[in-house]
């Protein structure tokens, strides 16, 4: 049975933690509020009182910085699918944003509620991962700063406390050279949910050699996987001698961090053999954004 | 029986539909947005289990919920069977078990929809579990669970011609096939609902169906209530495809208003119109077919299983695969219907045209692969083209018996202008081939078989094509009937029983009896949904609408005419013999003008008639005055597609880039409403191509992707919108103005045609749907052979 | 009470938190146009415009929608004289059964609106968070692609 609750709505963020904690468990943040209405339809979670963070303008901005990119937690997808302009890193967030449901609910779904959702198969949150993205969150006692892969803790479970909320995703941005972002998943029509992704963020340098690369992959866990270690041994390398194979190389030792499942979706064994592909392809967009020719 | 063809004034032209203003602004109502006042809510409480038997009921803690009213359970109900049109539904409304996880079990009534799920949640049933069985094949061993007291298996359908050994002697290849076709979900955009009201004993049902006539007699045989006692008003429905025809869940909610002496509403909610009313049937297509060095076919041997779910109760379906393949002089199918504990199955949407004709097609395919021969070309040589036989006459079972009955009983002098019985009267795929290869570039595209049209990275192109064929309607169900009216302004009404599911049939009856009247468009009003002032009609299925009731809804037009014209001779031309004249804009006219050069508005007649105490009506009414010929025995219609799709090798996603459609429906009445019933229908073959199934708990049979995240429906980027369509109208000697039948063969059409160009990208044949998945697992067990 | 502000007048509503604007657009103000089918977001019959942007109202709280400026189908048409998105989908017929209709309308109109002269392939994209089970999807991109045509020359579309 559907959960009966009431509705009130935030005026700043200091209040919407507030009134997390003093109405308790039963109490949920909606911030665009798309998976928690549909949740709450589905009786997958029984709230008792909703609390609207929807329009509280202190977190909904994107500020591109010398050394970060700042996105607001409040930050609509329908936003941030039109910031291509602002910076290539938002351009390649962007792409991905289009992927993510319908026109209609990026309007009002926004980027932190997105990642509050935790789902294993979320567009963004393996890009972010890559990334090395960092989650602000706002406590009763102030903000603390939680890297993005510690930030999801299961499926639809994050490192938010009781009287938490998301108040903003830190890009961080290379103080020398520049660093590009890919994603690729498989899906079946254009508006699905991934079946299996993978994405790569790699930096240049200004010598032209490759300093930091990230990887994250979705939907092959019950959380985003951070499988960066595999690409240590791109590190270091010039962009001009990257070729096919050692991204494959790549690839293949990434996706072995896979413990993917099988579901009504696709089974365990299409999911491992695809995130391999995917990471490899995402690499490959990465190394082109750079202009480099594998 | 086209008497003089004149030129057309109405008919074949794009005219916008009746309702299309009310579509646009979201005013035209379907059965969820209709209510009565003082209505209560019922909500149908589902049994949990695949098989289990109802020991007890508890309703203390329903009872507590405010605004709870009563309870329907299967001691309230009438023990009768009841069955929906072509056997998609055969049981009792409620009988104390139930065959599928979801089943109908009981109803409960509140006052609020809120209400009434939370009392149906709460109401406690304990269940006498009883063994289940899913799989078809299971289902049919003599120890397997038995779901219904007719058994599991239904007599087994088949028709047979020609001398089988002999053709499998004369066969230089051969092919076997063994294909499994996962159950498509009508996936209903638009939900459904029931309005039941009781004045007394008699009881008005308002719901969005295809088929008026056939609820009301569902609620006649399972009430045991006279049908004169029950109004079905039935609404448009979203789209359909052949799930709201007559359904349980409208007869319980007649069953509760009457239980708890209320007017009652019962809506369906998303997940229950997928998992709880009815979706295609599971098949499977053993079988086999050869050919000669040369192409031409020489057998067919084919057994085909079809799973009927709970409450299906078919033991064939409409393959006409077998008449469009018609050249080949020997062959075999047979058919057999089996119960599963799973959701009842019924005819969606181009039933055994879509699963055993793709098998066909498929087969064909392999064939002309073998013997070195173009898709096109192997069709051309093998398929019907009109004058050819109909392989369906040879039927082992009722369908003969059916037919023969329905013939013999007709008087000779009455049978004189019918077509030649059991051969195609008109159309076939030779010219839709012909047109659509043109049109497509075909002879410049096609690479040969397997082979790629464009390759790039893990990116591969192929081209394919698919023929479909189906019936356009059937007689031995009943005549569906058709009434026309003209009023004392010279406006008329057609009532006639037909589904408004999307398809046009509130305008294109319109438009057939508005050509025949000499009237525009807007003079002909239409109802389509009230079984009190509509005469029976088989509704909205089988491609039947344009043809039979289309035929009904001419031959009405006509006696109208008839009347309106003896009149005018006695009154206004010298008592003329009433042929010489005929109808024109809204006047009648002489055939001569030099003779007679009057013309008399509509209204003067009618104005006579008013004045003739004689007459004792002011209004003319008319109906089809003659049997309609028996079109199961040589009309069809037919479709070919054309289309390219991309593959990617590596994660076994396709894109469909390309799509032609070629149509032969007869005379085409309304370009505009049919071309995008034809694209309509290569949409949801392609969707069940590629993507459509519904996946079933292996342990309970439940569905699971009972939604629309989890079951993809194609979107508007998902298909290319530039697909065109071709008509090729081969006029039809008995449909109104030569049309035929066509929602059904274009989607079987697009399916094959969608599986052999993946085949041709691939060179893999994948079974359906051909997800990512079943892509990259198909190349992989390829390469490992 | 809460006070909503829907086709340009102020209507209320209860002040349940717990229900969707869909369900309170259809129930408490009779504006069936607001169709509901999957009630997850997927089909988009529901579409409406909030503030000018689509929205799924089965997604929506009633709640949320306080002091927002709604359109539904309803809102559309000037008394009997259509918009033009409705008159091209009506001269191309751009649906069958209708009931994703409205949904596909208020899309288009948003989309428009931020792209005013689309290629077939923007429609086609643009048009991809609705669902037309009937299939009416080349008949929907003309349609659309009418309406650019309608909105950018209203002079000669009277014509």
């Amino acid at each position: 049975m559907k959960s009966s609750f009431t509705y009130q709505r935030a005026t700043t963020p200091i209040e919407a933690v507030a009134m997390l904690a003093q109405k308790g468990a039963g109490a949920k943040i909606w911030a665009g509020g798309t998976d928690m209405t549909l949740h709450w339809q589905q009786e997958k979670t029984k709230p008792t009182v909703c609390i609207d963070i929807r329009d509280l303008k202190e977190l909904d901005y994107i500020k591109v910085e010398r050394d970060a990119i700042r996105i607001g937690a409040l930050t609509s997808l329908a936003t941030l699918e039109r910031s291509a302009d602002q910076h290539h890193v938002l351009a390649s967030l962007s792409k991905i944003t289009k992927l993510m449901a319908t026109p209609q609910t990026r309007t009002l779904a926004t980027v932190g509620g997105n990642l509050c959702n935790a789902s294993p198969a979320a567009d963004l949150s393996p890009a972010f991962v890559a990334l090395g993205a960092t989650a602000m969150i706002l406590g009763e006692s102030g903000s603390r700063e939680v890297a993005m892969f510690d930030f999801f803790q299961g499926v639809n479970k994050t490192a938010l406390n009781g009287a938490e909320i998301l108040e903003e995703v830190t890009i961080p941005l290379p103080s020398d050279g520049e660093i590009h972002v890919s994603y690729r998943r498989i899906d079946r029509t254009v508006v699905d949910i991934a079946l299996v992704n993978g994405s790569a963020a790699v930096s240049v340098g200004s010598d032209g050699v490759i300093s930091k690369v990230g990887v994250g992959l979705g939907a092959v866990a019950p959380i985003i996987l951070d499988a960066s270690d595999a690409s240590a041994e791109l590190e270091g390398t010039a962009l001009a001698d990257v070729t096919v194979g050692k991204l494959a190389a790549v690839a293949a030792t990434a996706a072995k961090h896979a413990k993917p499942i099988s579901d009504i979706r696709a089974s365990a064994g299409y999911r491992q053999d695809m995130v391999e592909i995917m990471l490899r392809r995402a690499l490959e967009d990465t190394i082109k954004n750079h202009g480099g020719t594998i | 029986m086209v008497k003089h063809d004149k030129a057309l004034n109405v008919v074949g032209r794009g005219l916008h539909v009746k309702d299309a203003v009310e579509k646009v602004t979201g005013t035209i109502r379907y059965g969820v947005d209709y209510e009565v006042q003082n209505m209560v809510h019922g909500k149908i409480v589902r049994c949990p289990h695949a098989h289990a038997k109802i020991v007890k009921i508890d309703t203390s803690k329903a009872e507590e919920v405010p605004g709870y009213i009563g309870i329907l359970t299967h001691h309230d109900v009438p023990q009768n069977d009841w069955e929906a049109a072509w056997f998609n539904y055969r049981g009792k409304v409620l009988d104390g078990i139930g065959r599928f996880v979801g089943d109908d079990m009981a109803a409960v009534a509140a006052t609020t929809p809120e209400a009434a799920a939370k009392a149906a949640e709460l109401v406690e049933i304990e269940y006498e579990l009883l063994p289940a069985v899913f799989d078809m094949e299971e289902a049919r061993k003599a120890d397997a669970p038995q779901i219904r007291y007719e058994g599991n298996e239904r007599d087994p359908y088949g028709v047979a011609w020609g001398d089988l050994d002999a053709g499998k002697a004369a066969a230089d290849v051969t092919v076997d096939c063994d294909i499994f076709y996962e159950s498509q979900q009508y996936a209903p955009l638009g939900r459904n609902a029931c309005v039941a009201e009781w004045m007394g004993d008699r009881v008005n049902v308002i719901t969005s169906s295809q088929t008026p006539s056939e609820l009301r007699d569902g609620i006649h045989e399972a009430l045991g209530i006279p049908l004169s006692k029950i109004r079905v008003q039935a609404l448009p429905s979203g789209s359909s495809f052949g799930q709201w025809w007559s359904n349980n869940f409208m007869i319980i909610t007649v069953l509760l208003a009457k239980q708890v002496g209320k007017s009652a509403k019962i809506e369906l909610d998303n997940e229950e119109c997928m998992s709880t009313v009815k979706r295609r049937h599971q098949e499977r297509t053993r079988g086999s077919m050869g050919c000669t060095k040369d192409g031409e076919l020489t057998f067919f041997d084919f057994d085909h299983l079809i799973d009927n779910g709970g409450y299906g109760f078919k033991d064939d379906v409409g393959f006409f695969c077998v008449d469009m393949w018609g050249k080949n002089g020997h062959g075999d199918y047979s058919i057999h219907g089996i119960n599963t504990n799973m959701v009842t199955a019924g005819c969606m949407r181009g039933v055994g045209d879509c699963t055993l004709g793709a098998s066909v097609e498929r087969c064909a395919d392999q064939l002309a692969e073998k013997v070195g021969i173009d898709p096109v070309d192997f069709r051309i040589k093998n398929q019907i083209v009109s004058g050819d036989e109909l392989r369906m006459q040879h039927s082992r079972h009722n369908l003969k018996g059916q037919v023969d009955e329905y013939i013999n009983n007709v008087p000779e002098h009455l049978r004189k202008d019918w077509p030649e019985l059991f051969k195609l009267s008109a159309g076939g795929t030779r010219a839709l081939l012909e047109k659509g290869s043109e049109k497509f570039n075909w002879k410049d595209r096609w690479k040969g078989w397997a082979v790629p049209t464009q390759s790039e990275g893990a990116l591969r192109r192929g081209i394919g094509v698919g023929t479909g064929a189906h019936v356009c309607g059937v007689e031995f169900e009943g005549a569906s009937n058709s009434m026309v009216r003209m009023n004392p302004d010279g406006s008329a009404k057609v009532h006639c029983a037909v589904g408004r599911q999307g398809a046009g049939a509130e305008t294109t009856q319109a438009m057939v009896v508005a050509e025949e009247l000499g009237l525009t468009l807007d003079q002909v009003a239409i109802e389509t949904g009230d079984t009190d002032s509509c005469p029976w009609n088989h509704g909205s299925l089988a491609s039947s609408t344009m043809y039979r009731t289309g035929w009904a809804s001419r031959e009405a037009a006509r006696d109208v005419k008839n009347q309106l014209l003896a009149i005018a001779a006695r009154e206004f031309f010298d008592g003329v013999d009433p042929s010489e004249l005929d109808v024109d804009n809204g006047e009648v006219v002489h055939g001569d003008p030099g003779k007679h050069n009057q013309r008399i508005p509509f209204t003067d007649v009618l104005n006579e008639l008013r004045s003739d105490s004689l007459g004792q009506t002011s209004s003319i009414t008319g109906s089809p005055r003659v049997p309609m010929p028996p079109s199961t025995t040589f009309a069809r219609q037919f479709g070919a597609q054309f289309c390219e799709v991309e593959v990617d090798i590596e994660t076994g996603q396709i894109k469909l880039i390309d799509f032609l459609c070629v149509q032969d429906s007869g005379t085409v009445v309304n370009p505009q409403v049919l071309k995008n019933q034809i694209i309509g229908a290569a949409i949801c073959g392609s969707g069940f191509a590629i993507y459509e199934h519904m996946i079933f708990d292996e342990e309970t049979g439940a569905l699971k992707n009972g939604n629309l995240l989890d079951y993809k429906l194609l979107r508007c980027a998902d298909f290319p919108h530039d697909a065109e369509v071709l008509f090729v109208e081969d006029p039809d000697p008995v449909g109104p103005f030569g049309a035929r039948g066509a929602g059904e063969s274009p989607i079987a059409a697009g399916i094959a045609a969608v599986a052999q160009a993946v085949y041709n990208a691939t060179g893999v044949w994948v079974d359906m749907p051909m997800t990512p998945e079943r892509v990259v697992s198909a190349l992989k067990a390829a390469s490992a052979n | 009470m809460t006070v909503l502000k829907v086709n340009g007048r102020k209507v209320e509503i209860s002040d349940r938190g717990d229900r969707t604007l869909a369900d309170a657009l259809r129930t408490d103000l009779g504006l069936i146009g607001a169709r509901v089918s999957c009630s997850e977001g997927e089909c988009g019959s529901c579409t409406i415009l909030v503030d000018g942007l689509p929205q799924t109202s089965c997604l929506m709280l009633a709640q949320q929608a306080e002091g927002k400026n709604i359109t539904t189908i309803e809102g559309l048409a000037d008394g009997e004289n259509l918009h033009p998105i409705q008159q091209a989908f009506i001269e191309e017929q751009g649906f069958q059964c209708g009931f994703c209709t409205p949904g596909f309308i208020l899309s288009a109109k948003a989309f428009l609106e931020e792209n005013p002269n689309p290629t077939a392939d923007e429609v086609s994209i643009g048009m991809s968070g609705n669902i037309c089970r009937c299939g009416a999807y080349p008949y929907i991109v003309k349609a659309v692609l009418r309406a650019a045509e309608l909105m950018n020359a209203p002079a000669q579309a009277a014509e």
